[in-house]
């Protein structure tokens, strides 16, 4: 799995600590930690929650694009 | 009830079925090898129970999957360094022994309980440091953009 850059991006601009946003999203640190790294993929539900505290559509976030697929 | 976040069942999930995995294995091959290395085949059965236990531990503390959301570790950590501390000095006094007659002595079993609860806060202070340790380099690295 790639890194999530965009979320650790995005965590820095509101100037939080992967355990700032952990406790705004009601998990652990390592959690946060496992997403930005791409170890984990997190549920729609967690998305949703990490989405609505940084004020970014899951779009923003999680869609990743790929030059070889045509949508 | 202790309260696990999704990734933290994830990780409690995996290390489980490894855990099981590894045991089954253990015991397949100590059924089949004909050495008795403990003082009798029960007893080498426990043993590897436990020293499946400790891995189990000891991956979940490292992983930060252990101790729930809303666990206060430290407090955690002393609770579980007490009986830990006291079934290893038994052997560090030397009232109990470890081997007997080039086996594990009957009542080894308590030193890898010993080991079992004493592994918890040593993996979590080395996770412990390792974070601070990343944390640090983190913030070099952001300071210096």
């Amino acid at each position: 799995m790639t890194k999530n850059m965009r979320l650790k991006a995005e965590r820095a601009k509101w100037g939080m600590s992967q355990q700032d946003l952990a406790d705004a999203v009601d998990v652990t640190r390592q959690t946060i930690s496992a997403i930005e790294r791409g170890d984990y993929n997190p549920t729609i539900n967690l998305c949703i929650r990490i989405c609505r505290t940084l004020d970014v559509t899951l779009n923003d976030l999680f869609w990743e694009e790929n030059e070889d697929e045509g949508i | 009830m202790r309260e696990y976040d999704e990734y933290q069942k994830f990780l409690r999930y995996k290390y489980g079925y490894h855990s099981f995995v590894i045991l089954f294995s253990l015991l397949a091959i100590n059924h089949f090898v004909d050495y008795q290395w403990a003082y009798s085949k029960e007893n080498e059965i426990q043993i590897l129970v436990w020293v499946t236990s400790i891995y189990f531990v000891v991956r979940l503390t490292f992983s930060g999957a252990y101790f729930g959301k809303r666990d206060n570790p430290l407090l955690a950590n002393l609770f579980v360094s007490v009986p830990g501390l006291l079934y290893l000095s038994d052997y560090l006094t030397g009232h109990s022994v470890l081997f007997e007659n080039g086996r594990l002595a009957a009542g080894s079993i308590w030193f890898f309980i010993a080991l079992f609860w004493l592994s918890i806060p040593l993996t979590y202070a080395i996770r412990t440091v390792v974070d601070k340790l990343r944390e640090r380099k983190e913030d070099v690295r952001t300071k210096s953009r």
